[in-house]
């Protein structure tokens, strides 16, 4: 689409280290939502951090954009162009914002300004970031609705006018219009009813495909994991426990969490109904060792006690569990 | 296409429903000042008047006819803008009213567009900084303000900047000068459209006291409902959408959250013009404003019915038109109501 | 228990209108409109079956479960509630030679809408609600939260007693051990305990009818399955009968002996489970199958053939088929309209207009739903598009009944539609094909 970006080859954005603490001015109330998540996204792949809740999943894509509460901490290094997005200044990091990295959400009735028409968020985004003339903006933004499908007669429209699935579509263009290296996608299909749920995900693929973009995909359900993702991150109590191709984790799960949770879902084929045993971490005093413990079948007497070590199948296949440390 | 359209229907439709509204307004004024026991003609004449005088002031007002000609006689006045003669000076009502409505008028729009600039100014700024000092100060504002009675605030403010330092007039309108050639009966506007720069300081020299005291007064519910309306607006998602579109801070608190925030409080104006009126009555004869309240007081002594009734009407009209209005504002800045 | 009371709720032509609300004015117009929320649906749920009500957003399901507990007014139709075959022919014949007196009479008897009736059941049917947060006071504790209702109702003699009800109902829910739970808030718990704690507050009262509205939706992925199989123990213990209202398929099959499959305020097809499943007959639920997301990368490529569009506004119905403008398999007959139209010219204007015509590109039109024509006001790019689009075959194009060409006015009618019904006796789903 974008003539003006180069063709070659883009870096990858990588997370390394990353811990993320919210209410860390508060002792007691200290919230370890991500600890020493490490993570490459390549160019043009579709990853997803799938995990429950307190998992951590909305919290790291929520660093990335620097869009965490006040009173968080992070600590490590994201990583776009040499940068470190984490100690960019505000001003720096908002050019990134819907440039090179942008986000879409869960909610999309909620995300777009009631009192403005679709193209005065067009405009606004494009005058944000660019200089282009009102001509090109216009020009620009038609191309990109035409994308996802929204007829350019509704250009002018207020978002009240369009619905559910509409709206999600609109978001999308308005992420995508820059050509984004990577399109956040926090359960973005969540609140879609199956049907579209289903075009959004179709959409998500061509589109990213077409603007040669990578997707950070977000969310809790293992069936749009499936559907779109390349590689396949799981998250449980705030750490990585397993991570590897979609086929990988799909077909040859390790970690006795990814196998519960894969077992769990309930789908056309599933004859009976399976679960993982008790409850949610607390993430205010994280369970020792592996967070994973207290509900683990094949829990051990050193599970309790200390994180394991990554144990690594294949380049991309890796968990960590002590089960399989040698 | 379909835009204009809609928002055409919406404000004529809202100025058909005007009609009823205040038909039912004047109905309610005529029941009061004529169904209400006693004789207007008796109460204005005194008890012991002789009936041949009674009768003739009854005819002289219309009150010998039945009800139902009288309520016609009435609205068909009000339709063609005559609002009866007063009693005591047999001059058309709205010749006398029209002066003080315009001097009250004059009091309340810098009154009310101080109070709404101040309330929506601190009240933003408060919200912006949720839970710091400053937020609290904004909320103490709020209620303070309320606290204090309208006319203790007056006479402190005359105290203070009119006797102790000196600085403005502390009563009247325009002092011992000629006042400007009436042309919207403004005078700050009439100075100004004649050219006379003089005249416009007067005026607002004199202006500047009555309408601060009133201004700050009402400002208090306006910073309470800006604070409000803003901080809910900037937990809506499409406020976290825009920053994450990277849109500066400063456009997004000013056209995502200042203008939604806006629509509630413009609700409430509306609302608040009728007690912002009378907060006016108030601050008139603190200041010895030659408005409707010294006039609607010396109506009553004197016991000039049609001038009371004259006076409420247009009080009536006027909150009418004024709602009307807000409705039209609404319709205009938010797309959601139009059809 | 009469025991041959073997139908425990039978839905006759339930229909729940919404007033839209509108300025006054354009109600003196054009007079009130309505939301079809629910239009005109019949089914029936036997004793101890699991009934499943499956819909998309929009589609009335919830709607459905709110009247059949009076926290929602039907605008028409009734609710029999333990009646038999024979109960059952005596109203419908007593309705079809029109006699109102015994109707009455048998209303009386046996409908939820009496409100005799339903204050009678009240603890007879209870209700599970989607979001375990919102349905719980926060200021209760897990005990006083199940105690509640069994006070208010009067379960047990002695308050020795009724506490004991509570403990062996905690531990029916798997809320144990019971000391470690019975004096926490809701904050204290997770969403699957609370969601325990709402089936405890419910099973306390001892119910024959449970309505279960999206039960697990609001939970995670890896405690789905075990609150649905407490819900299936709890079934089987105290012999239930269950209306599961879903937005999804897998779990209803899993769990269901018979589903409803409602779209936009109708039920579209209704069986069987298994033979719904296996052979499914209404375009929609097929459609809906293959939506479904597999959790296996592998069906990634597996033919989805989406359906296109989303549910419509309720306000501004499809006439016909309500599914046909969506429909796969939908030919000329099944409703095709103006608004048809319309849409399919918008979807196309990138075609129709060469790409630098951007700016004008709209166009005029005067949609006339009673007669079904759309007036489109001379666009010779759009008329030239439409006069090589009428002679293909697609079922749009084969429902339009004559076009008129008058000065700057094309004038497009189509035929009059028609709805399919589904009988219940005859055909599972409402579909002119089946």
């Amino acid at each position: 689409m974008n003539t003006e970006q180069e063709t070659g080859e883009k870096p990858n954005i990588s997370i390394k280290n990353l811990d993320i603490t919210y209410n860390y001015e508060n002792d007691s109330e200290e919230v370890k939502a991500a600890r020493d998540i490490n993570l490459d996204i390549k160019n043009g792949e579709i990853v997803s951090l799938v995990g429950e809740s307190g998992s951590g999943k909305s919290t790291i894509g929520s660093s990335i954009l620097n869009l965490l509460p006040k009173d968080t901490l992070t600590r490590g290094k994201i990583q776009l162009d040499g940068k470190n997005l984490l100690e960019l200044p505000e001003n720096d990091i908002r050019e990134i914002r819907g440039k090179d990295i942008s986000k879409i959400f869960q909610d999309p009735m909620g995300r777009l300004n009631p009192l403005m028409t679709v193209e005065q968020h067009f405009i606004e985004l494009l005058n944000e970031h660019t200089d282009f003339g009102k001509e090109k903006a216009i020009e620009k933004s038609i191309d990109a609705l035409n994308d996802v499908g929204i007829p350019p007669n509704r250009f002018e429209d207020y978002p009240h006018e369009f619905s559910g699935g509409m709206r999600q579509r609109i978001m999308i263009a308005l992420a995508l219009v820059l050509n984004p290296r990577i399109l956040i996608a926090d359960e973005a299909t969540t609140s879609l009813d199956v049907v579209v749920q289903s075009q959004i995900l179709n959409l998500l693929r061509d589109v990213t495909e077409k603007y040669n973009t990578s997707i950070l995909n977000i969310t809790h359900n293992l069936g749009v994991v499936a559907e779109i993702s390349d590689r396949v991150v799981v998250l449980y109590g705030g750490k990585v426990v397993e991570k590897g191709s979609a086929e990988e984790i799909f077909h040859k799960p390790k970690h006795p969490y990814t196998k519960g949770l894969i077992n769990s879902v309930i789908g056309l084929d599933t004859e009976e109904l399976e679960w993982v045993e008790g409850t949610p971490p607390d993430l205010v005093n994280p369970p020792s060792g592996c967070p994973f413990h207290p509900r683990c079948p094949q829990v051990m007497e050193k599970c309790k006690k200390q994180f394991p070590e990554q144990t690594g199948f294949n380049d991309s296949h890796k968990t960590w569990c002590h089960l399989y440390e040698s | 296409m379909a835009e204009g359209r809609g928002l055409a229907s919406y404000i004529l439709t809202r100025l058909i429903l005007a009609v009823p509204t205040v038909l039912i307004l004047l109905t309610i004024v005529f029941l009061i000042m004529r169904v209400a026991p006693g004789d207007p003609a008796q109460a204005m004449l005194g008890a012991k008047a002789p009936p041949s005088q009674l009768e003739l002031l009854r005819e002289h007002m219309g009150l010998n006819k039945p009800l139902y000609m009288q309520y016609i006689d009435y609205i068909f006045g009000v339709v063609q803008g005559d609002l009866g003669k007063s009693f005591q000076f047999n001059t058309p009502m709205w010749e006398l009213i029209k002066p003080r409505l315009m001097a009250t008028l004059e009091l309340v729009l810098y009154g009310f567009t101080l109070a709404v600039g101040l309330g929506v100014l601190l009240g933003k700024e408060s919200a912006k900084r949720e839970g710091s000092w400053g937020d609290f100060l904004g909320d103490l504002y709020g209620i303070a303000i309320y606290a204090f009675p309208i006319f203790w605030v007056g006479i402190m403010a005359q105290l203070i900047f009119g006797i102790e330092l000196g600085w403005l007039p502390t009563s009247g309108r325009f002092g011992a000068m000629a006042p400007p050639q009436t042309i919207t009966g403004l005078y700050t506007i009439d100075s100004l459209l004649q050219g006379q720069i003089d005249k416009f300081i007067v005026a607002i020299k004199h202006l500047i006291l009555p309408a601060t005291v009133l201004g700050v007064y009402i400002s208090g519910i306006f910073t309470r409902i800006t604070r409000t309306n803003m901080l809910q607006t900037l937990k809506e998602d499409y406020i976290e959408a825009a920053e994450a579109r990277g849109i500066k801070e400063k456009l997004v608190v000013n056209r995502y959250a200042l203008k939604n925030a806006l629509l509630p409080l413009i609700t409430i104006m509306g609302l608040q013009f009728a007690l912002t009126l009378a907060g006016a009555v108030l601050t008139e004869v603190t200041f010895n404003w030659p408005g409707m309240a010294d006039f609607i007081v010396s109506m009553a002594i004197e016991r000039d019915y049609p001038a009371v009734q004259a006076t409420v009407t247009v009080f009536a009209i006027l909150v009418a038109s004024v709602s009307v209005l807000i409705d039209i504002v609404i319709g205009v800045l938010d797309p959601r109501i139009r059809f | 228990m009469n025991e041959k009371r073997n139908i425990k709720l039978w839905v006759k032509n339930l229909k729940k209108y919404y007033p839209t609300i509108e300025n006054p004015l354009k109600k003196l117009i054009k007079g009130q409109e309505y939301v079809k929320a629910v239009d005109d649906i019949s089914f029936e749920i036997k004793k101890g079956e699991v009934f499943g009500l499956v819909g998309e957003s929009g589609s009335g399901k919830t709607t459905v479960g709110e009247n059949l507990l009076m926290l929602q007014k039907p605008t028409e139709g009734q609710l029999y509630y333990e009646i038999n075959e024979e109960i059952k022919k005596e109203i419908l014949e007593a309705e079809k030679n029109g006699n109102k007196e015994k109707i009455n009479k048998l209303n009386k008897k046996h409908s939820l809408r009496k409100r005799k009736n339903l204050r009678k059941l009240r603890k007879d049917i209870q209700m599970i609600f989607q979001d375990p947060s919102a349905a719980l006071n926060p200021s209760m504790t897990v005990f006083e939260s199940i105690l509640h209702p069994a006070k208010i109702h009067k379960i047990g003699d002695t308050k020795e007693e009724r506490k004991q009800k509570v403990y062996n109902m905690m531990e029916e829910v798997g809320l144990t051990p019971v000391e470690r739970f019975k004096d926490k808030y809701p904050r204290d718990l997770s969403g699957g305990e609370r969601q325990r704690v709402i089936i405890a507050r419910a099973m306390i009262l001892e119910p024959t009818f449970l309505v279960a509205d999206e039960p697990v939706a609001m939970l995670d992925m890896s405690i789905r399955s075990k609150i649905l199989n407490l819900l299936m123990k709890l079934k089987e213990e105290f012999g239930l009968t269950i209306l599961f209202i879903t937005h999804d398929l897998a779990t209803a099959k899993l769990i269901c002996n018979r589903i409803g499959i409602m779209y936009l305020g109708k039920i579209m097809e209704l069986g069987k489970t298994k033979e719904i499943f296996e052979n499914p007959k209404h375009p929609y639920t097929k459609s809906l199958m293959r939506a479904i997301p597999r959790a296996d990368p592998r069906e990634r490529e597996r033919d989805k053939n989406l359906p296109e569009g989303e549910i419509p506004d309720p306000i501004d119905m499809p006439q016909g088929c309500r599914y046909h403008p969506r429909c796969l398999e939908a030919t000329s007959k099944c409703g095709w309209g103006p608004r048809d139209l319309k849409e399919h010219i918008e979807n196309n204007l990138l075609k129709i207009y060469d790409e630098e015509e951007i700016e004008e590109m709209e166009f005029n039109f005067k949609e006339d739903k009673e007669n079904n024509k759309l007036e489109i006001h001379d666009k010779k790019e759009i008329c030239n598009y439409l006069e090589k689009k009428k002679k293909e075959d697609t079922p749009l194009m084969n429902a339009i009944k004559e076009t008129n060409k008058n000065q700057n006015k094309l004038t497009i009618k189509f035929k009059k539609p028609k709805e399919p019904k589904r009988k219940e006796t005859e055909t599972r789903a409402a579909c002119f094909y089946n």
